[in-house]
């Protein structure tokens, strides 16, 4: 017998020795529970995944980005007022045409 | 032939992860034995082997389509009760982290975490022998002699290189020996 042999046959004596650890019997109502938590499990990871678009547009509006979002609507309202109040009507040029006009007119 | 076997596992558990309540039995009830006597060989309390499975089936369950059937689902099952094994020996306050590696007989046999002293003598013998192993020893250990695994296959399991594996089985072999022929004498 070499080496190997020997290994080999040490090693069986040993794996024989081990297998007389008794096996803990898994019950039938920890069976039970598990199947109920996987359910549930895999229950929860499909809602989750559905309410993934909803969860990116509420973290798209909180959080960090909120303030983004804030500085944006500022801008906005700053433009509409630019525009809406600031531009001349028509009553401001034709105010600013008689004038040109009196000023023209008394030179 | 063994591939075929792994693509049924992962068409199955792509059907457990779609929702299919049959195919999240199918599978809990082939996983679950096996993952719980490698969980209770490693852990050596049963209870702790229960906590152990309720979080490797969760964290199983957790992350969809991870399983690539790149492997057997039950390797790929069994890695996940590895580390979960690994989180649970880091909790016990007589286990500090160098004792994952460095072997310190005189503390580690004979510790309180079992409780079923009715167990026979020969089972007590075994216990305490596996106890006075590292864990990283007797997962490689549990992982050779009751599942038959390789080296290759315990190192993929335990995220190590073949000859790490390989060491690791040649000192615990080592150890078990001298522990297990000191008792008989």
């Amino acid at each position: 017998m070499n080496n190997d042999d020997i290994e080999n046959i040490e090693n069986e004596q040993l794996k024989a020795a081990l297998h007389c650890l008794e096996n803990e019997h898994l019950s039938k109502e920890f069976h039970d529970a598990l199947l109920s938590l996987s359910i549930q499990a895999v229950h929860d990871a499909n809602s989750s995944q559905h309410r993934t678009v909803k969860d990116l547009l509420f973290n798209f509006f909180s959080g960090k980005n909120r303030w983004y979002w804030m500085a944006s609507e500022i801008i906005l309202v700053a433009v509409v007022y630019v525009c809406f109040f600031t531009y001349p009507t028509q009553d401001d040029i034709a105010a600013t045409d008689l004038i040109s006009e009196f000023s023209l007119a008394t030179l | 032939m063994q591939d075929n076997s792994w693509e049924d596992d992962r068409t199955e558990m792509i059907k457990a992860w779609g929702g299919d309540i049959p195919s999240i039995a199918n599978i809990v009830s082939k996983l679950s034995k096996p993952a719980f006597n490698l969980a209770h060989k490693i852990l050596l309390n049963k209870e702790d082997a229960e906590d152990c499975l309720q979080d490797a089936f969760c964290r199983l369950w957790m992350v969809k389509n991870q399983f690539q059937g790149k492997s057997s689902l039950k390797t790929y099952f069994f890695k996940i009760v590895i580390n979960s094994c690994f989180a649970i020996l880091k909790k016990r306050p007589d286990v500090k982290v160098e004792d994952f590696d460095n072997v310190d007989h005189d503390s580690m046999v004979i510790e309180h975490h079992y409780s079923n002293v009715e167990n026979n003598l020969v089972s007590l013998d075994i216990k305490n022998a596996l106890l006075a192993l590292t864990p990283k020893q007797r997962m490689a250990i549990v992982l050779w002699t009751y599942f038959d695994f390789t080296a290759s296959e315990i190192g993929q399991m335990m995220e190590m290189n073949k000859n790490s594996v390989d060491q690791l089985l040649f000192r615990a072999k080592q150890q078990l020996k001298s522990v297990l022929n000191g008792r008989a004498k």
